[in-house]
């Protein structure tokens, strides 16, 4: 009996000592963490101040919410976003298009991912599909983390991940992150990765069960989990965008989840993401509603966001001198502000929209992008308001900056500008 | 694969609970096991019952696993498998576990205990030290719960990469919570139920 005994907890003990091993030695340790990858200085660009804007999708599905682009290695843009007849239907799925290097205008877009298809891909049941990221890893695939739900709202939402080992032409199973631990729920993404100088990818997210808080998932280059970092906890932060300083510093901007007061939150890490400061409250105004941001090679910041306490009538580029604590405005894209409270009927709001339509670039037929904008944005044609919401900024190798944002839940626009054009804005901001 | 197996195979078990006459008749028990495995499993529309469940509750834990192998061997063997008061010390661990480790989890405050779970040696110390104090204390069950997810975690058979999930599941911890509610109210029914003994009476100091 004695024997057994001891054999049994001798088993135990070499058992648990196996298991925790790697946690043990540092070298082997999953845990260990890395420094970012800094953003690469961008090329000088051009002199000419340049501007430029598209639509990325088709008139096709009606209601579009929540792109998100990234450059391709050769020079391509990629952009994913979901669509479908209305947010959290069924039908929805998540869309894709790219737009040659030189080109102005966004090829055909095609479904990416479905219901059906992720229920295949999975092994399990998945109804509804939410916000995808696009980014191209390392190791040089595109990627597309997308938020999926079975069964509820987007507070019981999980993440898949979508590979392309070549760039979007073919693409591999949905694989599922396991990234909560109350029944995998309530995992959301919507910023832009940052990339370790072990080839660990550090994805931005943000969970929206029983507390809203920023969290930053760690995946390997193959894909797998390695970690969650959490952010802040309770109920006042979401959609975190990190901006890498240098390989033990950045900042994370978030959108305010308190409206109390309706003021973006920072938050910052001094040790490659391992730690984050308690959130700040920023003087950049923040309507409850996603900003995307990026860092210059000045070190200043500049951001796309809604600057209003109160809906999403206006999106602005704002610059920051100081890490994020301080925003001054230096460009409006859209400003629709002045009609704040004012839900006009389909006779006043068919011109304005009309006089918006000319600045869109090429895209639908106009008439589709009236027609999808008038269904989206009047309720029994009587009360229309607009909306410009979910801004994703990048910054492309040649300098160029390129932003997509959903244009009055109807399209996803993009707008392209060089760093000519930011710096004439960024000097007229300086001289006021 | 082996996480989708893992998966039919308990739900397979907590189904298999509720069906009646499975008691000394371990054939029939594992032919009612097989086929409620298979029935689970047929494809239906794009997906099946399983996916499902799976895609509603997520995976379930290794601790699951043995638990509900654990009753549903009891069941067929009427007992023999639990040692005394095992049941009790499952559920009241299962619970503590739980009501702890859920809210702070879920952002109840700045402590984050499921990053224990993502590689570091700590949380993997202690799931063994337990298991070691209940292999002293002769609770044999709660040993396979907390030593098999270690080896399952090591080799990452599940689909998550947090020990964790491979300990305790949300399904588990409310399942123990009713089980205690249930014990204590068979207790307290018992106690009430007790015939008088001759001689003493009830509330005399």
């Amino acid at each position: 009996m004695n024997f057994t005994r001891w054999l049994g907890g001798g088993l135990i003990v070499l058992v648990t000592a196996w298991a925790a091993w790697p946690g043990m030695n540092p070298s082997l340790s999953p845990t260990l963490t890395p420094g970012f990858v800094p953003p690469a200085p961008s090329s000088a660009g051009v002199a000419t101040p340049r501007f430029s804007s598209a639509i990325v999708n088709a008139a096709e599905p009606l209601r579009v919410h929540a792109a998100s682009i990234t450059e391709l290695p050769d020079g391509r843009l990629f952009s994913t976003w979901f669509g479908g007849e209305r947010e959290g239907g069924t039908e929805v799925q998540v869309y894709a298009a790219f737009r040659d290097a030189d080109a102005l205008a966004w090829g055909p877009q095609q479904a990416i991912a479905s219901p059906a298809q992720s229920t295949r891909d999975l092994g399990l049941l998945v109804r509804k599909m939410g916000n995808p990221v696009a980014f191209v890893t390392p190791r040089g695939e595109l990627w597309v983390i997308y938020v999926s739900v079975t069964m509820g709202g987007w507070a019981t939402s999980h993440l898949n991940l979508l590979r392309s080992p070549d760039l979007g032409r073919s693409w591999l199973p949905a694989t599922r992150l396991v990234s909560s631990p109350f029944i995998n729920l309530s995992t959301l993404v919507k910023g832009a990765p940052v990339f370790y100088d072990n080839g660990e990818i550090g994805v931005p997210v943000y969970h929206e069960l029983a507390g809203k808080f920023a969290e930053l998932l760690v995946l390997s280059d193959a894909g797998e989990v390695r970690r969650k970092i959490r952010m802040d906890h309770g109920h006042r932060t979401l959609q975190p965008v990190v901006l890498v300083q240098d390989a033990q510093r950045a900042v994370a901007l978030m959108r305010d989840a308190t409206e109390d007061p309706p003021r973006a939150w920072r938050s910052e890490t001094r040790d490659g993401g391992r730690s984050w400061s308690a959130p700040q409250s920023t003087d950049l105004p923040n309507p409850n509603s996603a900003l995307a941001a990026v860092r210059l090679d000045d070190g200043r910041l500049i951001a796309v966001a809604n600057d209003t306490e109160h809906d999403r009538l206006r999106l602005s580029l704002l610059v920051s001198t100081d890490e994020g604590l301080h925003w001054r405005v230096i460009h409006r894209f859209e400003d629709k502000q002045a009609l704040f409270g004012q839900n006009l009927d389909i006779d006043r709001f068919r011109p304005v929209l009309a006089g918006d339509l000319d600045a869109l670039g090429p895209g639908p037929a106009r008439d589709a992008i009236a027609a999808n904008a008038e269904r989206n944005l009047c309720r029994s044609g009587d009360s229309c308001s607009w909306q410009y919401d979910y801004p994703h900024l990048i910054r492309a190798g040649n300098g160029d900056f390129h932003l997509v944002y959903t244009w009055n839940r109807s399209f996803v626009r993009h707008l392209s500008f060089n760093h000519a054009w930011l710096d004439a804005r960024l000097r007229l901001e300086e001289r006021l | 694969m082996i996480a989708t197996v893992f998966d039919t195979l308990v739900w397979a078990l907590a189904f298999s609970l509720c069906v009646p006459g499975l008691g000394g008749r371990p054939a029939r028990a594992v032919a009612v096991l097989l086929g409620i495995a298979l029935a689970i499993s047929i494809p239906l529309a794009d997906s099946s019952l399983m996916g499902a469940l799976r895609g509603l509750f997520a995976g379930l834990s290794v601790a699951s696993l043995v638990v509900l192998t654990a009753l549903f061997v009891a069941r067929v063997q009427r007992g023999g498998v639990f040692a005394g008061g095992e049941r009790v010390s499952i559920a009241v661990l299962a619970t503590v576990v739980g009501v702890l480790f859920y809210p702070l989890a879920l952002g109840l405050g700045p402590v984050d205990p499921y990053a224990w779970g993502y590689g570091g040696a700590t949380l993997a110390l202690i799931a063994g030290g337990v298991g070691l104090l209940a292999w002293m204390a002769g609770l044999r069950v709660l040993v396979l719960c907390l030593v098999l997810a270690l080896p399952a975690w090591r080799m990452q058979l599940l689909a998550s990469p947090n020990l964790w999930d491979y300990l305790i599941d949300p399904l588990l911890a409310i399942g123990a919570l009713i089980a205690l509610i249930v014990m204590a109210l068979k207790s307290a029914r018992r106690v009430s139920s007790r015939p008088e003994q001759p001689g003493v009476k009830r509330g005399a100091a």
